[in-house]
């Protein structure tokens, strides 16, 4: 299995294909400066958009989901059948900074095996939305902000600000207030009026002093005076994604909890709970499942895992259990037998990790109530499935 | 986990490379490597794998008119396939799987191509 050893090669790998990495940054980089010049060929327009597609197969591979969907957004608009408009050039050229940033600029790869599930954002998960009528001002902040790490998608164009809520809604938007065609005001009072952007942070950038009642009336969260400092600009764009995430992280999207009778309002449901004494077992499978969104808590031993998963009101509900045979303290098969007499085999999907897989073993664990069983050693590959299966959804396409 | 060998054929390095880690340290199994397309039969041919990972994209040729190659020759006619694709409309995907082949989504997980080929294929073990 060795996922350590995996992460090396990875990184190896990773080093190896860095400077190919470049050069397709590079081309894509190439072709948003040939076309802001207006002079871009078709010959190296589909080159551009070979080297995006191939960035947007290769990226996330290694690590980098957003540069897979940068490349990809960047693909379609150099694809030769679609007609780019002057937005599209300058979403052209905002992408090919992020993967700039994301695939060049890096010192190394995001290595899954040591990515915490960060409680508090940190900056370079932060994206940032921004309409503003004035190109200079959609650079400067997109420069000061991609320097501390944030993404901003940028516009000039209402239609495309629509576009990007509906496609890929940021943590924050920023609006300016006076623009020719709408104002930011009305803007905002329209994204307020909707129900799903309800709770998306909105900081206006204006020019005009003595506004905040109108501001804050139209449904603004903050709003800053220009010209802005570079420190209050991130710090206010900071506490509004802070704040967005902490009023969101609740309402991750999971496969639906298959049936069962509605119970009374208890501790929330942790997705995966892994009981087994091998740590780096452990920390492998939380970082494998945290990554695709699924809340996991580690249990070491049996009678840790007897005063929190059993009883009449357990401590922590879990949807699946993947439990260990081999435990220290109470046996896995203890700890079975205990989870069946109060219940909990009945909501809880349990799989039985089982190191020799006696034919005798597994068929006491399903006898039991056990969900599944997976002899050790495994495939985390496998492994990651039949989580996913019992579930009720599919773990590797999450 | 049964033993299984794999051929990728794909022009890129660095998928390749990936490729062959995620499986061989993530399932054990053995990898065979191809970038050229032209090769692909005789390479196929020659290790008789179990599976072949067909790029789509191959550069001069795609991914198609190999399977198409594949097919012809009795050496390598029953050796299944899974197309590997950056592009992942519904539409091109079910077109390539109309073509008798799985198909497999780049970017992929290194920790879980091995199990991805094994749910293509129905593999249980």
């Amino acid at each position: 299995m060795g996922s350590d050893a995996m992460q090396a090669r990875l990184d190896t790998i990773w080093e190896q294909s860095r400077e190919a990495i470049a050069a397709r940054v590079q081309a894509i980089e190439n072709a948003a400066m040939d076309l802001l010049e207006g002079n871009l060929d078709s010959a190296s327009r589909a080159h551009a958009r070979g080297e995006a597609h191939k960035l947007a197969g290769v990226a996330g591979t290694f690590g980098f989901a957003q540069a897979t969907e940068s490349a990809r957004e960047a693909e379609g608009l150099l694809n030769a059948d679609h007609a780019l408009t002057s937005a599209d050039v300058m979403r052209l050229s905002t992408l090919a900074v992020a993967l700039r940033h994301d695939l060049v600029d890096v010192a190394r790869r995001p290595a899954a095996a040591a990515r915490p599930v960060p409680a508090v954002p940190e900056r370079s998960a932060i994206r940032v939305g921004m309409i503003d009528d004035d190109p200079a001002m959609l650079a400067l902040v997109g420069a000061l902000l991609s320097e501390e790490g944030i993404r901003v998608d940028g516009t000039s164009d209402p239609e495309q600000l629509w576009k990007m809520l509906e496609t890929a809604p940021p943590d924050v938007l920023m609006l300016d207030v006076d623009m020719p065609d709408i104002s930011g005001i009305e803007l905002c009072q329209s994204i307020r009026a909707n129900p799903r952007w309800d709770s998306l942070p909105i900081v206006f950038l204006t020019a005009r002093t003595g506004a905040s009642v109108e501001l804050f009336g139209a449904g603004a969260d903050n709003y800053l005076i220009k010209p802005v400092a570079g420190t209050e600009l991130l710090a206010v764009i900071e506490r509004a994604a802070h704040r967005r995430r902490a009023s969101t992280t609740t309402t991750t999207t999971l496969p639906p909890k298959s049936g069962g009778a509605a119970v009374a309002p208890r501790a929330p449901d942790i997705d995966v709970v892994i009981v087994d004494d091998d740590d780096v077992l452990t920390d492998l499978l939380s970082h494998s499942l945290g990554a695709r969104g699924y809340t996991t808590r580690i249990i070491p031993d049996g009678s840790s895992a007897l005063a929190t998963l059993t009883g009449a009101a357990p401590v922590l509900h879990a949807r699946v259990i993947l439990l260990d045979v081999g435990l220290p303290e109470h046996d896995g098969i203890t700890v079975l037998r205990a989870l069946a007499r109060d219940g909990i085999t009945r909501r809880s999907r349990v799989i039985m990790l089982t190191a020799r897989s006696l034919e005798s073993e597994v068929m006491q664990a399903l006898d039991l109530g056990a969900y599944d069983h997976v002899g050790k050693p495994f495939s985390v590959a496998v492994l990651m499935h039949r989580i996913g299966r019992a579930l009720g959804g599919s773990v590797a396409t999450a | 986990m049964t033993h299984r060998t794999i051929l990728i054929v794909d022009d890129e390095q660095d998928i390749r490379s990936l490729v062959s880690m995620s499986l061989e340290l993530g399932a054990g199994w053995t990898v065979v490597e191809e970038q050229n397309g032209d090769e692909a039969v005789e390479r196929a041919a020659a290790s008789q794998p179990d599976a072949i990972l067909l790029d789509v994209n191959l550069g001069v040729r795609d991914g198609q008119s190999v399977l198409a190659d594949l097919r012809r020759d009795a050496r390598t006619t029953a050796i299944p396939v899974i197309f590997l694709t950056g592009n992942v409309r519904p539409a091109e995907t079910s077109a390539l799987r109309a073509l008798g082949a799985g198909v497999l989504p780049k970017p992929f997980d290194p920790l879980e191509l091995a199990g991805l080929i094994m749910a293509e294929f129905g593999w249980t073990d």
